[in-house]
């Protein structure tokens, strides 16, 4: 049994979480939590709802950033970014996730503080290079995708802090990416092996899913990609860099070894997706 | 313990919900509206797929105290004995259920499509309904229940 | 067979409408009001335990809670060909999720709550995990008392071993066919325990009232196997026990027998008054009722340079779990088809069904032919390519015919296999050009399967109906046939309005109430339009009978002479002087006095002539009353990248005698193949030393809509059954036998990669295809 708490601002939320501490889980779309809190893993005592928190539910676009509150869908978000090609690579990763149903509930901001390796819009999030904006007690700060997620289920959310929003900076015009990801089955699956790739002017950004506890960047390959270009032979090098780069583990979703040649393969057709995306007019 | 005032298929309701039960507890034990089914109770069947503020979610998801000033839509609220829905109607003609268990989600997975894509694609009906589990017809009939109301123009639900 | 105005046609489902609307209830959908109690079950976290102690007092106090039951509380031994299980383990546990204990309580909270609390001590004994070393060890037994359990004749335990059931084929001799072959492979095939998941959870209510009589709701296919199982193991008559099935939300076997019902029987004796409703969680559903047996069978299989097959070896290791009272018999049917649809003179198998520290195996669709046939249709295929044949011109020559000895001895009679092989050849254009994969990295390929089935079920397996004709000339016909989704309410009302000679609008089938709707074996093996069709039949003909007679008297012409059409009765001569059935349902009140009465008809069958196998041999004459036919040929294209198969379509025909109802026939056969798909392709529950990897949707995938292919379906009314009404075989389970094994064969024309154990895993693909590169480039690289 649980508290059920409709904090109405940021404040609210952090006065809570730093009166409960530890007993305390934020509600956002509930899609992963309450099968959590179902199976006995998680048992909190307060639930917050953070879909009461005015403001949360908005997209913000300004010139320099795209701002997508915490309590904004999956569904949402999809749709908004559908004007916004070179955020196409996330809004692959969005709708990659679960069924239509989850993405009507789950949230972009909750799927990335699940922090599971597997989640398939921190590749996406981490090539475009978002900011994860966080309220506490003391204000509000911004972090880097990349140091936001610390392992597994870890994330530097401190006691009392909150997610309010993720930022996603504007890219140079013309920039690109591709998500691609294979699961066991086509349709509403886990991923077993992620990869988001990005091409910004001449820049390059890769970035593997499930395939180590956090994602995984192949700068590597990124500079290869920005000395030599994209061609078939830098993309079959990519894709070895990226395999030598997975760290990844075995489980009932996969083996180790099966989830590298995974991860190359997609690594190798998504930078030929992005290749041919380019040539065309 | 919070007061909930909803909607469930136009008519308003009062709750007090206890805070861990779900939307589809509620539908099912206090408004004996047993249509949406459940298959797993972790959002991986879809057979208590109803419609919330005119989308389609997993009801064993959604928590019953967060539901103030909401729509929800059941396969109740479609059309009765004296006049079905078109869908509903297709799913009949089609020969688009078996055990009937899925039905209830499929159907409303199928409005929810057309009210935001009335002429689908066999694939995007087929990835549109990919969250709905079905054990029994191998979904050929149901994908061809929801392209022919698709493709004879608007539902009348 | 021609059709009729009922028969042969695509009838809307009669149960449509429910379904459509939400009307339509299943046991979790009955609320049964202030006298509802909730039950949780505990279960046993060990693979093979000894129970040394329970402690409930500490549940018992927990706020709500009405009544625990454990295992001493009903230590009767049930089961239906084997009476081997208990309700709740008695002194020790055999399978992860094996019930310990039930509690009753006034919320699922405080039921759940107290679940937590129940102090189990057990001691963990060495499991076995495996059939192949579980049959030959004699240290590590699960049942010390399997020779003193009860089981049906035709069931063969070996007591002092993990053998539930032994069944073994001898027929000719198979060296000497071995030695003049021309051709010959062995091979071990495997297949993993999978799960039928049903979208319904099971669920079980019961209410013992302060009259003293039981009644029990229950998601069932089996309702009178649960009548008399339960009966006896709680020594009730079965005027005290009545057994209600709503609507059921799939079962592919998986709610055959007994399933959980008997958990919340205990309970509801203790709390009269009270309705103790049990609904599973999915995750029960995976570790607490049946799953398919897993199979490890090697197979040895020659032909003559001839292209004849000469004799074949096997060797079957049924996984049967912890408790095998249903499963024995899978081994049974799996050892006398263990031909598979051909013929060859010189036959030995061994098929032994064994206990292991996994979840029970029960039936499932297709009882052993789909895992049988898993190995049998790729032999085939070695085989053609060794001899240089083609696969589908080597089965051809091979088929069982009419008049063709059978493994079991016999002459098989409508056998139909070759119908289906050209029928299916004709179809998808076999031994045309190969089409071009999609893209760069991929590979087409095409490949077939055939398969045959026949009911496995005791030879006395009864059905029963009665039709009444209602004041308005409408029909209810009651029966406990169970509608599982396969349509046969709509299939029995339309094999009673042809013979009736009414609208098929007007009869209605019911539910199963063993009050009230007479017996009825299962509903499993895919029997019921054969068996409880002719029951039906032959109600409706008794009914027919009646209503001629009186309409002979009214009309004043011989009964011979008069004809039913629509609801009308007529003579053949004279259409017009038509009298409306609904006029004389009641009889007929004529100047002299009322005649005839209310039409009440009845029916009864069982199958004649089915006999028994020779305990030795396995020889006998007709151990079923038909087989069915069917051959699929699936196209898949494989990632070379990822191993990934996609099934991109599958041509299917079937033989079946005659077609009800098209539209529900051909529903079965989709639903079929897509099955075998999942099968072929994802499923599998993975057990680690009895502990389950995955039992929950998230990591047991079954197909979803994206995975349905192009299917291309053909049935054909060949060889119309002579005992079968109107001609009628059964068809439900044969549709996915062989689309696993076709799959497999398709994969191997893609990529010349053979994989014998199931699933065909992306996995499993990209490293068998890995490995035969790395060998290739060894070849090429020697000297």
């Amino acid at each position: 049994m649980f508290a059920y708490h409709e904090p109405q601002s940021l404040a609210e939320v952090t006065s809570l979480l730093t009166a409960y501490g530890e007993s305390a889980r934020i509600l956002a779309g509930g899609t992963d939590l309450l099968v959590q809190m179902r199976k006995g893993r998680q048992q909190p005592h307060h639930l917050l709802n953070i879909k009461t928190v005015s403001g949360l539910e908005q997209i913000a676009a300004t010139e320099d950033s795209v701002e997508i509150g915490a309590a904004v869908t999956l569904g949402e978000g999809e749709r908004f970014l559908a004007a916004y090609p070179e955020y196409g690579v996330l809004r692959q990763a969005m709708h990659s996730v679960a069924s239509v149903q989850i993405r009507h509930r789950a949230t972009l901001a909750g799927n990335l503080c699940n922090a599971s390796p597997a989640a398939d819009t921190v590749p996406a999030l981490v090539v475009l290079g978002a900011k994860i904006k966080i309220h506490g007690a003391r204000g509000d700060r911004l972090v880097p995708v990349e140091r936001f997620i610390t392992g597994p289920g870890r994330t530097v959310l401190l006691t009392g802090e909150v997610v309010s929003a993720v930022v996603l900076p504007r890219p140079e015009s013309g920039s690109r990416g591709v998500y691609l990801r294979k699961a066991r089955r086509p349709s509403l699956d886990l991923a077993t092996a992620s990869a988001a790739v990005f091409a910004a002017g001449g820049a390059w950004r890769i970035a593997l899913g499930a395939v180590a506890p956090t994602v995984v960047r192949v700068r590597e390959a990124e500079r290869l990609l920005a000395r030599e270009g994209l061609s078939a032979a830098t993309a079959a090098e990519a894709a070895r860099l990226a395999r030598a780069e997975a760290k990844p583990i075995t489980d009932v979703r996969g083996t180790a070894e099966y989830r590298r040649e995974l991860v190359a393969a997609l690594v190798e057709q998504a930078l030929l997706a992005l290749g041919e995306e380019g040539a065309r007019p | 313990m919070k007061t909930v005032t909803l909607t469930v298929n136009n008519r308003p309701h009062t709750l007090t919900p206890s805070p861990e039960r779900t939307l589809l507890d509620v539908l099912r034990e206090d408004l004996g509206l047993t249509g949406a089914k459940r298959g797993c109770d972790a959002g991986e069947c879809g057979a208590c797929t109803v419609l919330l503020n005119g989308k389609p979610v997993n009801s064993c998801l959604v928590l019953a105290v967060e539901l103030s000033g909401a729509a929800v839509v059941t396969i109740e609220g479609l059309g009765g004995p004296d006049g079905l829905d078109r869908l509903q109607q297709s799913f009949i003609d089609n020969f688009a259920l078996q055990c009937g268990y899925c039905t209830p989600g499929m159907i409303l997975m199928g409005k929810a499509l057309l009210m935001q894509n009335p002429h689908p694609t066999e694939a995007e009906v087929k990835e549109f309904i990919s969250g709905n589990l079905c054990r029994c017809t191998g979904y050929e009939n149901i994908v061809k229940a929801i392209m022919a109301v698709a493709g004879g123009g608007e539902g009348n639900g | 067979m021609a059709d009729g105005k009922a028969i042969g046609r695509s009838v809307p489902r009669q149960d449509a409408v429910d379904k459509v609307t939400g009307a339509a209830q299943f046991v979790d959908d009955i609320q049964f009001g202030p006298t509802l109690l909730h039950a949780k079950i505990l279960r046993s976290p060990h693979p093979h335990a000894r129970i040394v102690a329970i402690d409930t007092a500490a549940a018992m106090a927990v706020p709500g809670v009405r009544a625990i039951v454990t295992g001493k509380d009903c230590p009767q031994y049930l089961g239906l060909y084997l009476a081997d299980r208990t309700v709740y383990a008695v002194d020790r546990v055999r399978f992860v999720g094996e019930p310990v204990a039930g509690v009753a309580a006034d919320s699922a909270a405080a039921a759940t709550e107290a679940i937590g609390k129940i102090v189990v001590a057990y001691e963990p004994l060495p499991g076995i995990f495996d059939p192949v070393a579980g049959a030959g060890n004699k240290d590590v037994l699960l049942h010390e008392n399997l020779g003193t359990y009860r089981c049906a004749p035709f069931i063969y335990p070996v007591p002092g071993t993990n053998i539930a059931n032994r069944f073994r084929l001898r027929k000719g001799d198979t060296d000497k066919g071995f030695a003049a072959a021309a051709a010959v492979v062995e091979n071990t095939y495997t297949v993993p325990h999978i799960q039928h998941s049903q979208l319904e959870p099971h669920a079980a209510a019961a209410n013992f009232d302060r009259a003293g009589k039981l009644t029990l709701w229950s998601s069932s296919q089996s309702p009178n196997a649960v009548r008399k199982l339960i009966a006896t193991a709680f020594g009730l008559p079965m005027t005290k026990l009545r057994v209600i099935t709503p609507y059921v939300g799939g079962g592919f076997g998986g709610k055959a027998g007994l399933t959980c019902e008997a958990l919340v029987v205990p309970l509801a004796l203790r709390l009269p008054g009270h309705h103790v409703k049990l609904t599973l969680t999915r995750e029960e559903v995976f570790r607490g009722t049946f799953v398919r047996q897993g199979l490890v069978a090697r197979l040895k299989t020659g032909a003559g340079g001839d292209g004849r097959l000469a004799a074949m070896e096997a060797e079957l290791f049924w996984d049967g779990g912890a408790y095998a009272e249903y499963g024995v018999n899978i081994a049974r049917s799996g050892g006398y088809c263990s031909s598979g649809p051909y013929e060859i003179p010189n036959i030995k198998t061994d098929s032994c069904c064994v206990y292991t520290n996994h979840p029970v195996g029960g039936p499932m669709r297709g009882f052993g032919m789909p895992e049988i046939h898993w190995g049998i249709e790729q032999q085939m295929d070695m085989l053609a390519e060794k001899l240089g044949l083609d696969p589908l011109a080597f089965r051809r020559l091979n088929a069982l015919r009419d008049g063709s000895p059978a493994a079991f001895g016999g002459p098989m009679s409508g056998a139909t296999l070759v119908d289906t092989i050209d029928a299916v050849a004709a179809r998808c254009g076999w031994g045309g050009p190969k089409p071009p994969a999609s893209g760069a990295r991929k590979a087409r390929g095409r490949g077939l399967a055939c398969m045959f089935k026949a009911p496995s079920m005791p030879p006395d397996a009864q059905s029963s109906a009665v039709l009444k004709l209602n004041e308005d000339g409408t029909v209810h016909i009651l029966t406990t046939a169970m509608e599982i989704g396969q349509g046969s309410l709509t299939a029995l009302a339309q094999i009673a309005a042809e013979e009736l000679g009414v609208p098929v609008a007007d009869v209605v089938v019911t539910l199963p109430d063993t009050d009230y709707t007479p017996y009825e074996w299962q509903t499993v093996a895919s029997r019921i339009s054969y068996s409880a069709g002719n029951a039906v039949l032959a109600a409706a003909r008794d009914a027919k009978a009646q209503l001629l007679a009186v309409a002979a008297q009214v009309l004043a012409v011989p009964a011979t002479e008069l004809a039913i059409e629509d609801g009308r009765i007529f003579p053949r001569t004279d259409p017009a002087r038509a009298l409306a059935v609904s006029a004389i349902a009641m009889g007929c009140l004529l100047p002299g006095g009322a005649i005839g009465g209310p039409v009440v008809g009845r029916g009864a069958f069982v199958p004649a002539g089915i006999t028994g196998l020779d305990r030795e041999t396995g020889q006998g004459e007709r151990p079923a009353p038909f087989w069915t036919y069917g051959t699929q040929v699936a196209d898949v294209e494989v990632d070379l990248r990822t191993g990934a198969i996609t099934v991109l379509k599958v041509t299917a025909a079937y033989e079946v005698g005659k077609v009800i109802n098209p539209a529900l026939a051909i529903g079965q056969v989709q639903g079929g193949i897509v099955q075998g798909l999942g099968a072929a392709l994802y499923e599998r529950l993975a057990l680690a030393e009895g502990k389950y990897l995955n039992s929950d949707f998230v990591d047991y995938k079954i197909p979803t809509a994206t995975d349905t292919p192009q299917m291309d379906i053909v049935l054909l009314e060949t060889s119309p059954q002579a005992d079968g009404p109107f001609g009628v075989k059964g068809i439900a389970e044969p549709t996915m036998v062989p689309t696993a094994p076709a799959i497999a064969n398709a994969v191997y024309d893609a990529i010349g990669v053979r994989i014998r154990d199931l699933p065909l895993s992306a996995e499993k693909v990209l490293a068998a295809l890995k490995s035969k590169q790395a060998g290739e480039k060894f070849v090429r690289r020697a000297p």
